[in-house]
């Protein structure tokens, strides 16, 4: 309370407000620092990095695979590979992906894609898996 | 004067909260920091996607230690793969029949407990059934559609010859095939062999909790600072579905297989990768998927192989074989059949 005194007599109202407002941005910037998982992906082939996507830009690209061309789609902050026929197209199984540490995969395409950062998995979510047994 | 003092004291005092607000968010991240949480990655090895998790290890350490295990993996691969032609038993395939080649120590122990689970099935496990899958193409691409010619599996059936039955022979450290039915195929168990190896290599790098997946064969160690790891069960109809949850704290391994990892349907009917040695068929035991938990992961990539080929009597009785490992089983019905011991509950249960 004697805290709360002091400032209120140490300052003015715009002080005050200046430093509501100052405290808003630390803790915005905090926040922001700590929780902007997903905003790129990085394509794989053969286990190489050949490519990194933006998540924010829509886009409908290719990489070439073992069997031809892979097709890659990103779109509202999403992406997913488009295929060539496989049933162990396990890319095309997953659909879109997003969040970090998410990945899609054409096994004999050898084409991966992983969204970036450490993998989230969110409390209480209850499928929110660290691994699914198949 | 006096202005200027009531001015400098509210800029003392303005800085000294700005400062104070700075120094509260500095220790929220030097006093009190978040333990490193699951670090992971995801490659393409021996045919399938292995994604490799830590928990509670620093980045670079647990980088260090992920590249290790995959190496290893990669190295299981270059020896026990039948798709390279280079490997040991791509070698042993190519060879011909009754030449005796060199065994490695460790590719005569895998054979070993692949050839004492066989003979313990009665031989419907069978590490010997390269020329059958071949002639099935589930590997190939593009991968098949419809069967292979009736003629081609009568002719495999009638000169099939069971690993387990004097299909191979061991000497010495060396090894022969002696029949032109029989190819090594160590599919069922290799890559639980390689998921074993591949987590001791960790756990000699200091990682204590941790989650090897490659393509359904998992291996477990501890848990996420007391936290069990949160595993589902995919639903053998709904491709993105899953049928039950385990929340699993290691030491202890999972496997499964089913019937619709590779497969193709021809007039309603589905035609499987998992095939039956004595039909020269899929398997067609009334089950859609059996999964396994026990110790290590090679015996549960077996055992899972094994048990979906036997279907659930003969499997439940061969389980009881190998203590200390429990099943879950889908029927066909879509309903389950869960052996004490097997840490599961329905997706959606409380």
């Amino acid at each position: 309370m004697r805290v709360l005194v002091l400032i209120q007599r140490a300052t003015t109202p715009m002080d005050r407000w200046l430093m509501g407002v100052s405290a808003l941005a630390i803790l915005a910037g905090m926040f922001l620092t700590v929780s902007r998982p997903g905003q790129s992906a990085v394509v794989m082939r053969d286990n190489r990095p050949v490519l990194r996507l933006a998540l924010d830009r829509d886009i409908r690209t290719e990489v070439e695979g073992r069997l031809g061309p892979v097709v890659i789609q990103v779109e509202q902050g999403r992406i997913r590979l488009l295929e060539h026929r496989s049933p162990r197209m396990i890319g095309t199984r997953t659909g879109w992906i997003q969040g970090a540490g998410r990945t899609a995969a054409c096994v004999p395409c050898g084409v991966v894609i992983r969204v970036e950062g450490e993998k989230e998995v969110a409390e209480g979510d209850p499928n929110g898996f660290d691994a699914v047994s198949e | 004067m006096g202005g200027h003092g009531v001015i400098n004291r509210r800029v003392v005092t303005f800085s000294g909260m700005i400062a104070a607000l700075l120094l509260i968010a500095l220790a929220r991240g030097f006093l009190s920091p978040e333990p490193p949480g699951i670090q992971s990655e995801t490659r393409l090895q021996m045919g399938t996607l292995v994604t490799i998790s830590t928990w509670g290890v620093e980045k670079g350490s647990a980088q260090r230690a992920m590249n290790a295990a995959f190496e290893e993996m990669g190295r299981i691969e270059a020896l026990m793969s039948r798709f390279m032609a280079d490997s040991a038993i791509g070698g042993l395939n190519a060879a011909p029949r009754q030449e005796f080649l060199p065994l490695t120590e460790e590719l005569e122990g895998v054979i070993a407990r692949g050839l004492e689970i066989g003979r313990l099935s009665g031989g419907q496990f069978d590490i010997g059934l390269g020329p059958l899958s071949d002639l099935w193409g589930f590997s190939r691409e593009p991968p098949p559609d419809s069967p292979p010619a009736e003629k081609k599996l009568r002719q495999w059936l009638a000169q099939r010859t069971s690993v387990t039955n004097q299909g191979i022979e061991i000497d010495a450290h060396r090894v022969r095939l002696t029949s032109a039915s029989v190819g090594l195929d160590l599919g069922g168990i290799a890559k639980g062999y390689a998921v074993d190896r591949a987590m001791e290599r960790l756990e000699k790098q200091g990682v204590t909790s941790a989650l090897i997946n490659a393509g359904g064969d998992m291996r477990i160690a501890g848990s996420k600072g007391g936290k069990p790891w949160h595993i589902g069960l995919r639903d053998p109809r709904k491709a993105d579905g899953v049928i039950a949850v385990m929340d699993l704290t290691g030491p202890v391994s999972l496997s499964t297989s089913g019937d619709y990892e590779r497969f193709f349907l021809v007039d309603g009917v589905r035609y499987h990768h998992i095939l039956d040695p004595a039909t020269a068929q899929p398997a067609r035991s009334g089950l859609m998927s059996v999964s396994i938990q026990t110790r290590d992961s090679m015996l549960a990539d077996a055992l899972s192989t094994a048990l979906f080929v036997l279907g659930e009597k003969r499997g439940l009785e061969l389980l009881t074989q190998f203590p200390g490992s429990a099943a879950l089983l889908i029927r066909e019905d879509g309903t389950l059949l869960q052996t004490p011991g097997f840490i599961a509950k329905p997706k959606g249960a409380p």
